[in-house]
């Protein structure tokens, strides 16, 4: 696989694997009174003020294959250190607090009124969560998504730690850039790696204002 | 007449609007009548950008760009440099990126590379070629005797330009050894050390010198010297700035020969 | 239903509400200015407020959550889920099967495939009632139904909320602040007041001797539509388009005027001839009972001087066909 396919299926990964999570945290965060909000706060923040290198470094620490996680993950199949799963990883790290963050505002956004009558209505918790709180927070987890891949994409640091630059298996974009600067004739084989960034970020962005457009007009068809 | 009358007002609060002096003793007088809180802290905000851009000032430290392998070599060196009174700035990377940041402007009064071709590209004072060294395979210890060199699963290499990572190319190509499909990058030859001890890839290429800084690294295979192009850490002085620390190197072999290096003129 | 509850609640800005009630009615309805405590008192008894003691029909509601307690809850806001059609907002509870019926009965069978966004604010309400009825709810308690509707909406839903009333027969806690919605849909009121009951009892003496201006009650029977025959006159009344047979209405005392010569060319529909049967002078006011009909004017103290009222004098009640409210049909 080139970078570019490289960066795409490390993206899609990332972000699909960390959505049911981000949905979780936001609803815990935001339609919860637990007392351990602030703490789970505070996790979710970090990855956006620690240096990405950090992170990196951190995540090796963790999940090092000489390591008790490392190893069992090695056995089951799924390495994550120097491997592809690493750069997915993190990605979904790095993602991660935005996708959290653009959920809870528009969960925030929901009128709690519409889960007691929902409530009242005879769903349970759970039936509420699934009929009510998720569809309208849809828009939320959709830019929350499209933020969280667009954050993984441009990862360098923690992904350079944690999965190496392996062409063919870790080599995202970035990494691929930063291994053709000291290239002689590398500018041409940059400028594409560039141009492709750019591209999908703006297929990112049109796609996912088509989605939000097509939930708009939901709510108010007449159909 | 009264309708005249009233035209005649609006043209003239129009005009005024659109004189210039107008315009400027309006918004002056705004910014006048501002509390005298919010002026203090425009002002304040100015002064702190202001003080911000201005660099310190003082004399320049000696700036040295040293291939990765010399960074005990050279900050000893520096730190030895420093007692005569210079300061001196030591950056440590893989030759072909400080080459790269050398013809982009970055600046350097010494470059010390492990690929002497990267110094005809630029302009120097003086050169002299310094030392040389030996290209080994390392793994950790505890897998030094099941290592097995026609059958390695995995292998980290320094980037393709940097010359460690050029010449072991070389040498796998001369001895017909396949070069292993799972392959990592580092981006220097203190990254490959990195990248075997954490488990990133069964083996991996550097030199003989940065073998011996990783203690729980162990050399299985020395490259036979043959097998690559010539090792040669050449010394450039890039400025005048830097003359007295690049004398001092070509002076003091011994500083990197007791740490592995082959001194080239002995060679 | 009887209905017993006891609810100790204090709020962080000051306010305690303190209940111990136990009724037994059909129809209740909970009266009093706003900030009264009615709404805490009602998210006691629906569960989203917990702590107090709530027994329905000897049934413990106490630890039940909301979603166990059974109850049709339509707020004032009708909170109308918007990513759904009113078919599905209709069918949302687990516990709906048709709603054919209710549809057809509340008007709305029409709008099933629209979204809320595109109905009108009475088609909303009505909607968010069939929704809390097709629910099959033990207990239907409405927040203010009827607030922010203009006169002629107000009228059409209270009779429509009769209907419902005698359809599902469903009982019903009713809260609102404005008296006539009270006294015509319910049998029994509490009225509360800073957070504490200050009067209980059948609704119409409850609400009679307080906060409303309602003084005049009577019944008549519709002869044709906006015509009514009460006792010994005839009343031009604004009645809902399905409003037929013995019909009860009401009349606030201030809504009516007197004079004494027939008045010329004026905008209102009802001009009764009859007596002054007696005078109540108060320090500010002046209640005036006539006869035939038995109805009580309020006027002011200047206006009974100016007039020179007194009793047996006769005089004209002029009462605009506004005016008269529109209770409901006559229980025989």
């Amino acid at each position: 696989m080139n970078s570019i396919q490289l960066s795409l299926s490390v993206g899609f990964a990332a972000t699909l694997l960390t959505l049911p999570l981000a949905i979780l945290a936001a609803w815990f965060l935001e339609k919860t009174d637990s007392k351990a909000r602030p703490i789970l706060q505070i996790l979710i923040t970090l990855p956006l003020v620690l240096p990405p290198v950090v992170i990196g470094y951190l995540l090796l620490a963790l999940f090092s294959p000489s390591g008790k996680v490392g190893s069992t993950l090695q056995w089951l199949g799924a390495p994550v250190a120097f491997h592809w799963l690493g750069a997915v990883v993190s990605a979904a790290v790095v993602g991660f607090p935005l996708f959290v963050t653009s959920i809870s505002l528009s969960m925030r956004e929901i009128d709690a009124r519409l889960e007691r009558i929902s409530a009242s209505l005879g769903a349970s918790r759970l039936q509420t969560f699934f009929r009510i709180t998720l569809p309208l927070a849809w828009p939320g987890i959709l830019s929350g998504a499209a933020l969280a891949f667009a954050r993984g994409l441009g990862e360098f640091g923690a992904t350079i730690i944690l999965a190496g630059r392996i062409p063919g298996q870790t080599e995202t974009i970035p990494l691929a850039i930063y291994a053709e600067l000291d290239s002689p004739g590398g500018e041409t084989k940059i400028a594409w790696l560039v141009f492709a960034s750019i591209a999908i970020c703006v297929i990112l962005i049109l796609v996912s204002r088509i989605f939000q457009g097509l939930h708009k007009r939901k709510m108010e068809s007449e159909s | 007449m009264a309708i005249a009358a009233r035209i005649a007002v609006q043209n003239s609060k129009l005009s005024l609007m659109l004189d210039p002096a107008h315009f400027r003793t309006r918004n002056l007088s705004f910014i006048l009548k501002q509390p005298a809180r919010n002026r203090v802290c425009v002002l304040i905000w100015v002064l702190s950008c202001v003080f911000i851009s201005c660099s310190p000032t003082g004399p320049r430290p000696v700036t040295i760009f040293a291939a990765a392998s010399l960074k005990e070599t050279i900050s000893e060196l520096s730190n030895e440099f420093e007692k005569s009174g210079r300061k001196t700035q030591v950056q440590f990377d893989a030759s072909s990126t400080l080459a790269r940041q050398i013809q982009q402007g970055a600046l350097a009064d010494v470059f010390i590379t492990a690929a002497p071709e990267w110094l005809e590209s630029m302009r120097i004072l003086d050169r002299f070629d310094w030392l040389s060294n030996r290209l080994v395979i390392v793994v950790p210890l505890n897998d030094k005797s099941s290592f097995r060199l026609r059958n390695m699963k995995s292998l980290a290499l320094a980037n393709e330009q940097v010359p460690a990572g050029k010449y072991a190319r070389a040498a796998f190509a001369h001895l017909h050894i396949p070069i292993p499909e799972r392959t990592i990058y580092g981006s220097s030859v203190r990254d490959v050390l990195f990248i075997v001890a954490k488990g990133g890839a069964e083996a991996g290429v550097v030199y003989a010198t940065d073998a011996a800084t990783a203690p729980e690294l162990g050399v299985a295979f020395t490259f036979p010297e043959e097998s690559h192009p010539r090792i040669v850490y050449s010394v450039g002085l890039l400025r005048p700035e830097g003359k007295e620390f690049y004398d001092l190197l070509q002076a003091r072999p011994e500083a990197a020969t007791k740490h592995g290096f082959i001194d080239i003129r002995k060679q | 239903m009887i209905l017993e509850i006891e609810a100790n609640v204090s709020r962080p800005n000051g306010f305690h509400l303190i209940v111990e009630e136990k009724w037994s009615a059909h129809a209740t309805g909970i009266a009093g200015p706003s900030g009264g405590g009615k709404t805490t008192l009602l998210n006691c008894i629906t569960g989203s407020e917990r702590g107090a003691r709530v027994i329905v029909d000897g049934e413990d509601w106490s630890e039940w959550s909301m979603q166990e307690r059974k109850i049709g809850y339509v707020t004032q806001d009708p909170l109308l889920f918007p990513h759904m059609t009113v078919k599905e907002n209709l069918l949302y509870s687990p516990r709906a099967s048709s709603i054919g019926p209710i549809a057809e009965m509340l008007r709305i069978d029409h709008l099933l495939e629209r979204r809320p966004a595109n109905l009108s604010g009475g088609e909303k309400r009505r909607v968010a009632l069939g929704r809390a009825i097709a629910s099959q709810p033990r207990l239907l308690v409405l927040d203010e139904p009827f607030t922010g509707l203009d006169e002629i909406l107000r009228r059409e839903a209270m009779s429509v909320l009769h209907s419902i009333k005698q359809w599902s027969g469903v009982p019903m806690i009713l809260v609102s602040h404005l008296a006539d919605e009270i006294v015509g849909l319910t049998d029994w009121t509490i009225r509360l007041e800073n957070g504490s009951v200050s009067k209980r009892g059948p609704s119409e003496s409850v609400l009679n001797e307080t906060e409303t201006r309602i003084d005049n009650y009577f019944s008549g029977i519709i002869l044709e539509p906006g015509l009514v025959r009460c006792g010994p006159c005839d009343l031009k009344v604004i009645l809902p388009h399905d409003a037929d047979g013995p019909v009860r209405l009401a009349c606030y005392a201030n809504d009516i005027l007197l004079s004494k010569k027939p008045p010329d060319e004026i905008s209102a529909r009802n001009v009764i001839p009859t007596k002054i049967k007696l005078i109540h002078g108060f320090e500010k006011i002046t209640l005036v009972d006539l006869e035939a009909p038995s109805l009580r004017v309020l006027v002011t103290r200047e206006a009974n001087r100016d007039l020179d009222l007194v009793t047996g004098m006769s005089i004209y009640a002029i009462i605009k066909a506004s005016s008269i409210v529109y209770l409901g049909p006559a229980e025989n």
